[in-house]
Parts: structure tokens; sequence; C-alpha cells
């Protein structure tokens, strides 16, 4: 009996994972075919645009950039002046100082000239305890506005800087990044373009600035990292902005903004109760309650998402901290689906509901788990003697395959839309790494993202109780912000 | 005693002997024998038939079934058939006959049957099927005693395994594909890095002539110049190419949004006498959206009046780019600058859209009459929203009484624009309709009146602004409230916080009386 149980077990794994297998090369497939026509479209739009109109137009919104700071002593100077060059006529620069313990405030005060104001600061979102918000005498610096608070986190930051906020739509940037001059100008686009459904956020694609150079906030050469591991993440953004994103905003079913790097519309924002301080992964926890909140109250929308190169970030070379930016990503993956787990497979939720939550559960959230598994399955039949070496040649063949095209395929994406890295070197260099990335990087990453999974279990990094009950609805998370502060 | 025993020995001996010799026998009944030879299709020259009664109605309805008698004696004798394996079903046709054994044709009994099978099992030529050994106690002999048949199966082993069947197709399709849409995006690039030499090749071809043309004939030479004598200008252009020509258009317009006056003339001189409208033309015409806005620009950049009535047919587009760049051409090239198209737009005016008009509005406002109250009348919500921003960003005081018109029957976002309108250009003239929209129960009216209040509000807005307060209303609309009345009384504004000293309000005192605050 038990005997037949197993043989039957290992059976329906060996479909399971057929089907997985078959599963995957699809998705990849229709993710390049949809990237590869919202490209199209997108640069024949950008042909008829001129930029220079929404500058000066009484009729462009208003934007508030919003970047929270934390020990940011060394390089907030020149960031703040870089926010403040952007080229736009109506924005303001909040700086949240997150209860940095180094001198970020003080280089501040310096440098712009400021002064506690006597700001009445009203926490329509609950937030840690604000010490002075802080304003300029010189005109120059009139757009500047700084917070100090209470360490809380970035959304927590992001909060109270969301509550001081003016201007209808809020850029939410980390304030290392660096921002084109032209940024809000091309963010701000779609929100202005949609006339049948509301534009309730906008994603930007995140540049890599290591080894490149940078001049006036800007990058003008660009070259590949030193490092196989920041290679890699060159090759991994072009696979996940250039590819990913392009083809989930073809579908509107984009579940993540980057919290580099979002635009969002206050009023939604505020209406679902802004961000969430008890996930990690609050950029994607935000958009998915944004657009559950559009979805419960049938209000058309859409996340739209721009591909031009516009913000540039550093992004680790170290494998420790690697390492733990990718067990913070997953978990906060897993928190986001867990609390918003009611609207998986719901047609009530259209897309988001029945395409983007299934897929970031299976293809997202339980890929290492399914890799981990796999790789058992095929232990076992190693054991048993019931291996199939053409199946298993075979099955690898087609999943190293793919994992080349979709790479290649996402850096030639770049090298036709943009073509920024320009030195034939560089592009060897990259095809070098999806080469050697399956068996390379990928287990590493694999194996991080199953720590996520571990430490999500035991509840290292933190995570309240409703993340495992979940929201009831998208503006539930309100009524949630005087617990998350008590605890 | 001893001779019974004796006797009783014997007789035990020889039951014995039969029973050996009937178990050396191979076999003991006919029924065993039947049952034996129902295993086997054929015996060598052993064959069975059936004999049936007299009865002349069972033959004629056996016959009818297709089997045949013959009549021997007073009985009938079926034909003779080989095939063991037949015998139960025939059997049952003949139920009520009996089974007679032939060897070489000849009637044998049962016995003769039996010593016939022994013959032939000595020799090798007759098995036992229930005798037949096991596979594994002897394959060969099992493959000696197996009939052959031929396994096909084999030959297709690969379609007899579905799941590895699916795995090379797979493959195969996806390698298909993949290859086929690198190869097509590598031809791609080639062919767009043909293409980008191609176009400096030809710029370089196009910026020489069209600078002597600019510089060294006036507008009057140039009109006397015929097509083909322009045309000689361009030595070894390739006029027939299609890309050449969309190189020397960009060139064209370029140059002629950097230049002025006579300039201008002459560049759209050279571009009809060039016959590059006809390329314009058939852009207009085209199915690609992307072509036709093309043509659009075209027409809008190199003021190709006769083309106005065709970019007018597509001012309604279902197309976003094409009915702005159509609506923002007919802005620009009208005579007068008639906005009943803008009137007839089916679709919502987007943001963007209402930026691009404004610029060419403000542009072509100082020389050419504008009837904005025209938008008024259109059933657009967003259209008439557009005419109210309008009104206010153009400071048209004197649509103001129209504006009065449009309130009566106006929808909420029309309201908050009208009075946003009203405090751009400080319309005190209006203070009870503002009022009136301080008890608006919808917020965003009642919050942008408030706003309003503050610059334009009378003794009844203090009032109204104090009642509101009253209803103790949440932080931001007290924080609204109070900084209108701020600014608009200050007096009764101190008064209300001395009678009210509350933490909220002495915050929002704080906040408004803040220096720093203030000035910025």
């Amino acid at each position: 009996m038990y005997n037949f149980l197993f043989y039957f077990l290992i059976e329906v794994f060996g479909v399971i994972f057929m089907i997985l297998s078959f599963s995957v090369i699809l998705v990849y497939l229709l993710i390049m075919i949809f990237s590869a026509l919202e490209m199209r479209d997108y640069r024949r739009k950008n042909r008829f645009i001129d930029y220079q109109d929404i500058i000066t137009s009484p009729l462009a919104p208003g934007v508030s950039i919003i970047a929270p700071a934390f020990n940011e002593e060394a390089t907030i100077v020149n960031n703040v002046k870089s926010l403040l060059s952007l080229h736009y006529g109506k924005f303001e620069v909040i700086i949240v100082n997150d209860g940095s313990r180094d001198n970020t405030l003080q280089k501040l005060i310096n440098a712009f000239q400021l002064q506690k104001t006597e700001f009445f600061y009203y926490s329509e979102i609950k937030t840690q305890a604000i010490r002075g918000v802080y304003r300029s005498e010189n005109k120059s610096f009139r757009r500047l506005t700084i917070i100090d608070k209470e360490n809380g986190g970035k959304a927590d930051a992001l909060n109270a800087g969301i509550n001081i906020s003016q201007m209808e739509i809020l850029a939410c940037i980390d304030v290392d990044c660096i921002l084109s001059s032209d940024s809000i100008t091309r963010m701000v686009r779609p929100f202005m373009e949609e006339t049948n459904k509301k534009v309730i956020a906008v994603g930007g694609a995140i540049g890599i600035a290591n080894n490149c150079d940078i001049k006036d906030g800007t990058v003008t050469t660009y070259r590949v990292p030193e490092s196989a591991i920041g290679r890699f993440q060159v090759v991994e953004y072009c696979r996940a902005f250039l590819m990913g994103r392009m083809a989930w905003s073809r579908i509107n079913g984009l579940m993540l903004i980057s919290g580099a790097f979002g635009f969002f519309k206050k009023d939604i924002v505020l209406a679902v109760g802004g961000y969430f301080p008890n996930t990690v992964g609050e950029d994607m926890e935000l958009v998915v309650r944004m657009r559950r909140y559009m979805q419960e109250k049938r209000i058309p929308y859409r996340v739209g998402f721009v591909p031009d190169p516009l913000c540039w970030t550093e992004v680790p070379e170290d494998e420790k901290v690697l390492e733990r930016q990718r067990n913070r990503w997953m978990r906060g993956t897993i928190e986001t689906l867990q609390l918003h787990q009611k609207i998986g497979l719901k047609p009530r939720y259209g897309i988001l509901g029945m395409v983007s939550f299934p897929f970031w559960t299976v293809f997202e959230k339980l890929a290492p788990i399914l890799e981990i598994i796999g790789l058992l399955y095929t232990l076992t039949l190693l054991i048993l003697g019931d291996f199939s070496v053409v199946y298993f040649i075979a099955l690898l063949l087609m999943i190293y395959l793919l994992s080349m095209l979709v790479s290649t395929f996402s850096v030639l994406f770049e090298q036709l839309a943009f073509n920024n890295y320009k030195n034939k070197k560089d592009l060897y260099r990259l095809i070098g790494t999806i080469l050697l990335e399956p068996i390379m990087i990928h287990p590493k990453i694999v194996w991080w993202g199953l720590k996520g999974h571990i430490d999500f279990i035991i509840g290292r990094g933190g995570w309240g109780k409703m993340i495992r009950t979940g929201f009831k609805s998208a503006e539930e998370r309100k009524n949630l912000d005087s617990q998350s502060i008590a605890s | 005693m001893t001779r019974r025993l004796v006797h009783i020995f014997v007789f035990w001996l020889f039951g014995f002997s039969a029973i050996g010799q009937s178990y050396d026998s191979l076999f003991s009944s006919p029924e065993q024998l039947i049952k034996e030879l129902t295993l086997h299709q054929e015996i060598n020259s052993l064959e069975y038939r059936f004999h049936l009664p007299n009865s002349s109605l069972l033959i004629d309805s056996l016959e009818n079934r297709g089997l045949t008698f013959k009549k021997i004696g007073s009985d009938w004798y079926s034909s003779s058939y080989s095939d063991w394996s037949k015998l139960d079903s025939l059997q049952n046709l003949f139920s009520i006959g009996g089974v007679e054994f032939l060897i070489y044709k000849e009637p044998a009994d049962f016995q003769g049957v039996v010593s016939y099978l022994e013959t032939l099992n000595s020799t090798g030529d007759f098995v036992l099927a229930s005798a037949a050994p096991s596979s594994n106690e002897n394959i060969i002999l099992e493959a000696v005693n197996s009939n052959y048949q031929p396994r096909d199966d084999y030959k297709y082993w690969i379609s007899s395994d579905w799941k590895f069947s699916a795995v090379l197709l797979t493959i195969f399709l996806f390698l298909v594909g993949s290859i086929g849409m690198i190869l097509f995006l590598l031809i791609l690039k080639s062919k767009r890095n043909r293409e980008e030499e191609l176009q400096k090749v030809y710029d370089e071809l196009v910026v020489g002539p069209l600078t002597t043309l600019l510089f060294e004939k006036d507008l009057a030479q140039l009109e006397e110049i015929s097509p083909e004598e322009l045309q000689h200008f361009f030595p070894n252009a390739p006029f027939q190419k299609p890309l050449f020509r969309i190189v020397l258009i960009n060139r064209i317009i370029g140059l002629n949004k950097k230049m002025k006056g006579d300039f201008k003339d002459k560049l759209k001189h050279i571009y009809k006498k060039l016959n590059l409208t006809d390329d314009t033309n058939r852009l207009l015409k085209s199915k690609s959206w992307s072509d036709v806005t093309t043509g659009i620009v075209q027409v809008n950049e190199m003021d190709l009046l006769e083309f106005l009535l065709e970019v007018k047919k597509h001012t309604n587009s279902p197309n976003f780019q094409v009915r702005n760049q159509a609506g923002a051409t007919l802005l620009n090239l009208s005579e007068n600058v008639d906005l009943t198209f803008l009137k007839e737009q089916a679709y919502p005016l987007s943001d963007w859209q209402q930026m691009h008009y404004l610029r060419i509005i403000k542009y072509v406002q100082a020389n050419k009459s504008l009837e904005i109250s025209v938008l008024f009348k259109s059933e657009n919500q967003t259209v008439r929203c557009f005419g109210i921003k309008l009104v206010k960003i153009l400071g048209r005081l004197d649509l103001l009484d129209e504006l009065r018109e449009l309130t009566k029957h106006a929808r909420p976002d029309e309201i908050i624009e009208v009075l946003k309108t009203y405090g751009a250009l400080g319309a005190h003239m209006e203070i009870d309709f503002i009022n009136n929209c301080l008890k608006n129960p919808l917020p965003e009216i009642r919050d942008t009146a408030i706003k309003v209040t503050g610059d334009l509000g009378n003794e009844e807005s203090i009032e109204i602004l104090l009642e509101l307060l009253k209803s103790n209303p949440n932080i931001p609309l007290r924080k609204l409230i109070l900084g209108s009345l701020f600014r608009l009384n200050r007096e009764v504004f101190e008064e209300y916080i001395l009678k009210y000293p509350q933490f909220e309000n002495q915050s929002i005192r704080k906040e408004l009386t803040d220096q720093v605050l203030q000035h910025v």
C-alpha cells in the first residue's frame, strides 16, 4: 500500500514538474513578446512628444519628491542639491531624516540655511514622533523641506513625508539615487496622458551606476561593473525592468514599482493609508493595496511604467550585502502575498487576481522551494534507479536555454532601445555573465531566497500578526495603524 | 489369510499400475482431451467434424448461416475443421450433434486420438499447452514456443513515451522560437545600424545644397526655379529612395524650427517644389497611426494649408497621438482659431492634450480671435473644463458672465474649476456663488471654496466659516478654514483662537504666523 503510494507520488511529482517547466517557458516567451510590443509602441509614441511644454505649463501636476535618509551624512548635501536642480516647474523636495545617528541633519541645516519652523504636523497616516520640520529662508531652497523624526524605518519615513506633502503626485525615491534632470517630466507624462483610466502609479527603470562616469548628477559613460556579481545584476536589471515590467505594463498587471523610484497619485495613497510599516516589502505592498482599492471600488485604473533610463543606483558587489538584499526582497514578497492572499484567483480582482498574483506566487515566491524540491526529486529518482539521463539532460538543457534566451533578449533589448553599453568589450562581458549565470550565480540566489522563506517562518526580520491574517479590504490598513504603532 | 493378503496385494498392485498407466497416458478422459485441444490452433493431420441426426429443419437453418453438410447414410456430417480453438463456439451451434475426430481425414475414437497425440508428443511435434515451461524456467524454450510477432512499437519508442515526446517537441519549438526571436532582433539592430549610417550619408548630401539655396537664392529666385532644376542642386541625391526623402524632410523641418522670417518661407517653398508634399499626403492616408501622426506633424511644421481638410478628419481619431496632433495642427494653422472641432471632441481631453493645446492657444491668441465660449457648449465635460481653465489662464474677464451661466448646470469638476478661476481672477462679484459653495455637501467643492474665500470672502463668508468650525471638523479641514479666516480677517481669527485655545488651534496659529513659513 505504502509502496504504491510512494510510486504514485513520484509519478505525480514528475507530471507536476513537467507542467511547471513548460509553464516557465510559456510565461517567459509571452513576457518577451509583450515587452517587445510595449517597447515598440513606447518608442513610437515618444517620437511625437515634446517634453519642454510640461516644465512650465500651468496645467502640469505638482510633484512632491520624498526621500528618506538614514545616516547619509557623506552624500546627503550633494544628493539634495541634485534633486533641487531637476528640470520641472512645480515640485518640492521633502527629505525625511529618519532618526540618523550621524550628522545628516546638521549637514543639511548648514548647507541649506535651514530653520526649525512651527509647522503643525498632523499625522493623517500614523508615524513615529516628529522632532521638527525645517525650511530655508533662502529663496533658492524654497522647494526644500526637511523632516526630522524618530527612527521608524523607510515606510514610516515615507509616510511622514506624505503627511506634509503639498502636491498631487508623490515621487518616492531613495536619497542616494541619481536622477536624470528630465526624470520628473518623463515620469509625469503617463499621469497626464490617460483619459479613460485613472493612472494611480508609475514605475521607472533603474540603471546600475557602479563603474559608470557621473557628471552633474547624470551618468555620462556607461560601463559594466568589474565584479561578476555586479555584472549579473546588470543583466538581472535589464530582465526585470526592460522585459518584465514592460510586459506587465502591457497587460496592466504591474504589481511592483521599485521603492528606489516610483511615482504615486497622492489621493489614492492617502485613501489606502499610505505605506505599511510592518513589512520589508513596503514598495510592492503599497502598489498591490492601491490596485486592490481601485478594483474594490470598481474604478478603472492603470499602473504605468517608463523604461527610459532616468534613475541610477549603486548595487551591492559584496556577496553578504547582496544576500541580505535578496533575503529581504523574498520576505517582502512573501509578506505582501500573505497580506493580500484574498485576491488570489478571484475574478473580481481582474488581471491582478487572476494573472499577476498567481504568477508572483508560483514564479517568485515559491520559485526557490520548487527548485529545491526538484533537486530532491531528482536525487530520489537517482536512488531508486528510476532515473532517465535523457530526460534529465533534456530538461536541464531546456531550462538553461531558456535562461540564456531571456537574458540575451533583455540585453539585446537594452541595446536596441537605449544602447547605453556602447563598448563591445562590455557587451562580451555581459554575454559571458549570461552564459555563466545559471551555473555560478543562480544557485546562490535560490539559496538566499530559501533562507528568506526560513527567516519569514521563524520570524526573523519582523512581521506582525496581521501579516498572517491579511487585510480584508484595501482600506483596512488604516485601522491597523494604532496596532502597528503600539506593537 | 496369507493367500487373501497376496490376492489383495496383487489386486492393489494391478490397480495402481492401472492408475499409473492412466497417469502415464496424456489424457484420462475425453473432456480433458477436448479441453487441451481447444488450447491449440492446429495439430498436424488432426481434424474434427460434427455429425447430426436427420433433421432437415436444423440443416436448413445451419446452411443459412453459411455452413455446409453432406449426408452419409442416414446422418448428416459437417465439413471438417482444423482450428481447435474454434471448437467451443462451433459446439454451441451443433448442440444436438456430436464431435467426431479425424486423423488423416479418417474417423477416430478417443483412444485413437490419444494414441496419435502421444506419438506426436514423443517426437516433439505436440507439446501440452498446460505443461509449457514458464519463462523463468527456460527462456529459450519460451522463445521457441512463442509465436513470432513483430514489435513495431519499438520502432516508434519515442512516440510511445508521451512525456519525452512533449519534452522534445517543446525544446524544438522553444529553440526555433527563441533563435528566431534573437535573429529577428539581431537583424533589426543591424538594419537600424545600416539605416543610421545611411542617414548620416544622406544628411551630408542634403545639408550643403540646402545651405546654398537658403543663403544664395532669394524667394523670388526660388519661385522661378523648376522642380527639375532644384533637384540638380542635390548632385548624386537618390530622390527616389524613401529613406533619403525622410532625411530630407526631417532636415528641412529641423531647419524650419530654428530659422525665422524669409528663411522659413524659402524652406516651405523648397519643400513643395521638391514634391515632398506627396510623401506627406501618402502618410496622412496611411493605416498606421504613427505614419498619420508623422504626416500631421509635417503639415503643422511646414504650414501645408492644403491638407487641413484631411487633418480635420483625424480630430476625432480613436488614437490619442493622432487626434492630439490633428487638434494642435488645426489650432496652429486655421485662419480663425476655430475651436468647434474641440467642442465636438468625442473622447475625453487628457491633461496632456490640454497642455499641448494651451501652449498653441497662448501663442495664437495674440493675433487671432479666440471663441473660448464655444467650448462651454460642448457635450464633453472635459472640454467644458478646459474652456474654464482657459478663462483662468488667459485672464479672460470678459467671459465671467458666460461662466456664471455655465454654473447653473455645471457638474462638480466644472464648479471646482470655476471657483479656482474666480479665485485667480479676483472675481469679488461672484462671492454669493462662492459662499453657496461653502455649504456644498461635496468636500472637494467645499474645500476649494474655503481656499478661494480666503482672498475673496465677505462678512457672510466669515459667518459660514465660523459655522463650519462649530461642526468640529477634522484637522486638515480645520487648518484650511483657519487659514482662510486668517487671511480674510485677522481679528476674527485671533478672537476664535482665544475663545477655543485647544492645542490644535494654537498649533495652527503658530504655523500661520511662523516667519519662515510665511516667507517661503
